[in-house]
């Protein structure tokens, strides 16, 4: 991210809200959880174009990956311009291993499936947890100084995804990152992943794999998703189901550089 | 190499009666006493939180790798919790080394941090191996977790034959595979829903009110039906046996059966399920529909009832059976 800003905005996956973001503010596109919902390479080359032309910086959201999909995607990031101001946030390790090989100059974030943050509603009304054990679920990678001083130095990792949630505060990132800059903390308000599933509800229950294109049914709407022992409402949409958050529950963490990522609408 | 069966245990007596059946190895919980006493009981540094599902004392520990090594067969113990808080990383390093003292022949872990802080001790002969929990959806995957120093990796409970099989031919890294009990709907090492109910309801098992807002006015039909479809299944009938001569065929290391917590009854029952279709279904390999003739006439013969949809582990042996368009 070499534009210092502040925010970005969710921009859909093939950035096609981009034109219309507030002065001033990153885009983000992709998806974390469906290969489906990545930008081709046409599209990801215009979502370049006008996020320079704003002088912003885009964020490219990218899943699991199989390997035939890992390869795809592979060309689809190798399609990305040296100088475009573009950060790759991963959700698999394969993917993350075979980056840092292929495009060691390309910035790689830990996206918000590897984190590990805990985001199921029912933590925060549980009657079985204690105190200690609640806040457990807040942890993850951005809280192990071994795994983030081995991800920065030996992956070249720059930053982490975490969402905004009441019991998940990520207190510090304690080392610098391999390039000496602080690590960017890209806090997501809006909608946290509770869970992801491969059968799709939007193909009939059948593997995301199992179709070489989609038609992305899943963006004509989501459904709320209600049990009284949940604590909150869940949305399924696509492969994810997520819960609503205002966002506002921004975690302190001293020593990074925090970036807020804004969503619209579910992703 | 003959493809292993790997089996849960709880206890020491279970021992033989599940090796008489087939089991190879073995894997089971314990949770030591520092963790318990940090975080209560719901948050198990094992993702088991009853207690059937653990070994209760160090002497039940010891008994159980007795009778394991009197047979020559090894077991495992699972610290599979993820993220490992920082303050426990080396007191779980140093409760691991009490293990291997103990001549447990290693672990399964999920969390990077307490993965690079094994490797860093150099164990001999222990071993471990990194949980389904990383989602080991490639081959890539496989070999960082093998150079993060994981003796084996234990593949995403989603691929199908074909990937699995590619994924365990293209490395050096022994793979294990998922596929007998326990089928989750969703992708284990992305779900973060909290296993809190001590009647063991899921959030994922849960009956959910639905309500639509979309485009269309209604929800689309295949959309309620795909959703519909886990609510209220019962992972106990989740099997994968159709697919099991062609992992064995295909390279794959070991066979996990889920269950740690069951009955012995049903652990036994598995196991030999499993160990009659590796061996006695070896010869269909060639034929995935010989292997769903087979496998299906096990199933109906070990659970009293035909298999479906909801429970299946491999779908690409019920071909036509889901609802796309």
């Amino acid at each position: 991210m070499r534009e210092m800003i502040a925010e970005i905005h969710y921009a859909g996956p093939d950035g096609t809200w981009i034109p219309r973001l507030p002065e001033g503010v990153g885009a983000a596109i992709g998806s974390d959880y469906c290969v489906h919902l990545l930008p081709g390479a046409e599209a990801l080359g215009r979502a370049i174009a006008e996020t320079a032309s704003r002088r912003v910086p885009l964020l490219l959201l990218t899943p699991y990956l199989r390997d035939n999909e890992l390869k795809d995607v592979t060309l689809l990031i190798r399609s990305i311009p040296d100088d475009a101001d573009v950060t790759l946030s991963v959700n698999d390790w394969g993917a993350l291993y075979a980056w840092r090989t292929l495009f060691p100059s390309m910035p790689v974030t830990i996206g918000r499936l590897l984190s590990g943050q805990k985001r199921c509603p029912r933590i925060g009304v549980s009657a079985q947890l204690t105190g200690a054990g609640r806040a457990w679920h807040g942890e993850g990678l951005f809280s192990s100084p071994v795994a983030e001083r081995f991800l920065a130095e030996k992956m070249g990792v720059r930053g982490f995804h975490v969402d905004a949630l009441p019991w998940s505060l990520p207190r510090s990132l304690p080392v610098a990152t391999g390039c000496g800059e602080p690590p960017i903390l890209f806090v997501h308000g809006g909608w946290p992943i509770v869970t992801v599933t491969d059968r799709c509800p939007w193909l009939g229950g059948a593997s995301s794999a199992s179709v070489a294109a989609c038609p992305r049914h899943c963006r004509e709407g989501f459904v709320r998703l209600d049990a009284p022992s949940m604590g909150g409402t869940l949305f399924a949409r696509g492969k994810a189901r997520f819960v609503e958050s205002d966002g506002t529950e921004s975690p302190p963490a001293e020593g990074a550089r925090i970036i807020h990522v804004r969503y619209d609408d579910c992703p | 190499m003959t493809m292993r069966i790997l089996s849960p245990i709880d206890r020491a007596d279970e021992l033989p009666v599940l090796a008489a059946a087939g089991a190879d190895e073995f894997y089971a919980g314990y949770v030591p006493p520092f963790w318990a006493e940090a975080f209560g009981p719901v948050v198990s540094c094992n993702r088991r939180s009853f207690d059937a599902a653990n070994l209760s004392t160090t002497d039940e520990l010891d008994a159980l790798v007795l009778a394991g090594n009197l047979r020559g067969l090894p077991v495992y113990i699972a610290l599979n919790a993820t993220p490992i808080p920082d303050s426990m990383i080396p007191r779980l390093v140093d409760f691991v080394v009490e293990l291997s003292l103990r001549e447990v022949r290693g672990v399964i872990v999920s969390d990077l941090a307490l993965l690079l802080a094994l490797k860093e001790r150099r164990f001999r002969r222990f071993e471990m191996h990194a949980s389904t929990l990383f989602s080991a959806f490639n081959g890539a995957t496989v070999a960082f977790l093998a150079r993060q120093g994981a003796a084996r990796v234990v593949l995403a409970r989603e691929l199908s034959v074909a990937e699995a099989t590619r994924v365990a031919s293209s490395g050096r890294t022994p793979v294990e595979v998922i596929g007998m009990r326990g089928r989750c709907p969703n992708i284990e090492g992305f779900c973060s829903h909290l296993h809190d109910d001590p009647n063991r309801t899921w959030p994922c098992e849960l009956h959910y009110e639905k309500t639509w807002e979309g485009v269309s006015l209604e929800m689309p039909p295949m959309v309620a039906k795909a959703l519909d479809r886990n609510e209220g299944a019962d992972r106990y009938y989740s099997c994968g046996l159709c697919a099991v001569p062609m992992l064995a065929v295909g390279g794959v290391h070991a066979f996990k059966i889920v269950g740690r917590g069951a009955e012995t009854s049903r652990k036994v029952s598995a196991v030999e399920g499993v160990r009659r279709m590796r061996d006695e279904g070896i010869g269909d390999a060639g034929s995935p529909s010989a292997c769903a003739r087979r496998g299906k006439a096990l199933y109906r013969e070990m659970f009293g009832r035909p298999c479906s949809p909801e429970n299946c582990y491999f779908p690409e042996f019920r071909p036509g059976e889901d609802d796309r368009p």
